[in-house]
């Protein structure tokens, strides 16, 4: 994501005044702001999907091969995964003000499921279009590149955790997914 | 497929994708190419009225967000924004989830103090986080008057935008010195 300039802070005894505090000690965690900030990543996840899908859908048809049963099937599982994974984020959200510790969980399985979707849809529509559609002077390429990067988290799969656990009975953190 | 979109949510849909359509996609590849932040996608989003959108509406806000009246409409956006440039809706969010923080745990001092650069410029909130999960914590330690805080974060979005007043038009001016020098 070149265009989302995000440096890194070296902090060595920076001072923080007392007028400077945002909330009470343990108030972040406590509140699951960090489970709260997930939702946004889901709907930027999203949005790339059907940039890609929308864009893949064109040139197929433009190419000719709107007829062909193969491209067919894949458009029909993409859309079909697109669709339930934006009900999926909507409902979480919606849920938020009547039952916000099911929307949390909700959230969880609206992030895993949109990465899902997008993973499946940068595969395949590059299968359906063909490799040269990753050529750099298509926007496929580009989103390729920041979708690869800004799904990389190595607590993704926590989502799918936390929603197993809520499943089970277990003890979770919704503040550990991102 | 029927979402369930209210009134004002299609409208406010619509407008962003004509955003998105006429401005921001067609900027898109060039930014990538240049490595340069989207700035004039933000004095587009400034004008219209949505980098306010996670601010309580009784502070001048629209109300979006989890906490807000209408909390579907942030996302909306958000969703809408990355179908022309991810960059951007990442720029978005992550001010709008920090502007969300800022509205549910500050007072009334600091919302001004915070809050009015935006209002008047629309200056970018930022935000950091660490990676990976379980690598040493950002420690703060408590000293006379606040905390002297160590440690290193990654990913500082929005970090470049606050040079200067931290406006959108003061980034173009350092955009610009940094190309120049």
């Amino acid at each position: 994501m070149r265009a989302c300039i995000s440096p890194w802070l070296y902090l060595e005894d920076s001072f923080v005044p007392d007028e400077n505090l945002l909330g009470a000690p343990g108030q972040f965690l406590g509140e699951n702001w960090m489970g709260k900030i997930n939702f946004a990543f889901t709907a930027n996840y999203l949005g790339s999907a059907r940039a890609i899908y929308d864009w893949a859908l064109a040139y197929v048809c433009d190419r000719g091969g709107a007829k062909d049963l193969y491209r067919q099937l894949r458009f029909g599982e993409l859309k079909s995964m697109l669709d339930a994974s934006r009900l999926t984020l909507y409902s979480a959200v919606r849920m938020f003000k009547v039952d916000s510790d099911g929307a949390m969980i909700a959230a969880h399985e609206a992030k895993w499921m949109a990465k899902e979707t997008l993973q499946k849809i940068m595969w395949s529509a590059a299968e359906v279009c063909g490799s040269t559609s990753l050529f750099q002077k298509y926007p496929l390429e580009r989103f390729y590149r920041d979708m690869h990067l800004h799904m990389m988290h190595d607590r993704h799969d926590v989502a799918a955790q936390i929603v197993g656990a809520s499943e089970l009975g277990e003890p979770y953190d919704v503040n550990r997914t991102h | 497929m029927d979402f369930g979109f209210t009134q004002d949510q299609q409208y406010l849909i619509a407008r962003v994708d004509k955003l998105v359509q006429e401005r921001i996609a067609p900027r898109a590849a060039q930014h990538d190419q240049d490595y340069e932040a989207p700035v004039e996608d933000f004095e587009d989003l400034f004008r219209e009225g949505w980098l306010l959108a996670n601010l309580d509406k009784k502070r001048g806000g629209l109300g979006y967000g989890l906490h807000g009246d209408d909390p579907l409409s942030f996302f909306l956006i958000d969703e809408h924004l990355a179908y022309g440039n991810p960059s951007t809706a990442h720029c978005f969010q992550v001010h709008n989830n920090a502007l969300m923080m800022i509205d549910a745990m500050a007072n009334d001092e600091q919302i001004q103090r915070w809050v009015e650069p935006t209002v008047k410029r629309g200056a970018l909130i930022p935000g950091a986080g660490a990676e990976p999960y379980g690598s040493p914590p950002t420690m703060a330690k408590r000293v006379k008057d606040g905390y002297l805080v160590s440690g290193t974060k990654h990913y500082a979005t929005n970090e470049v935008w606050r040079n200067g007043s931290g406006s959108v038009g003061s980034l173009r001016t350092h955009m610009q010195s940094r190309s120049c020098s």
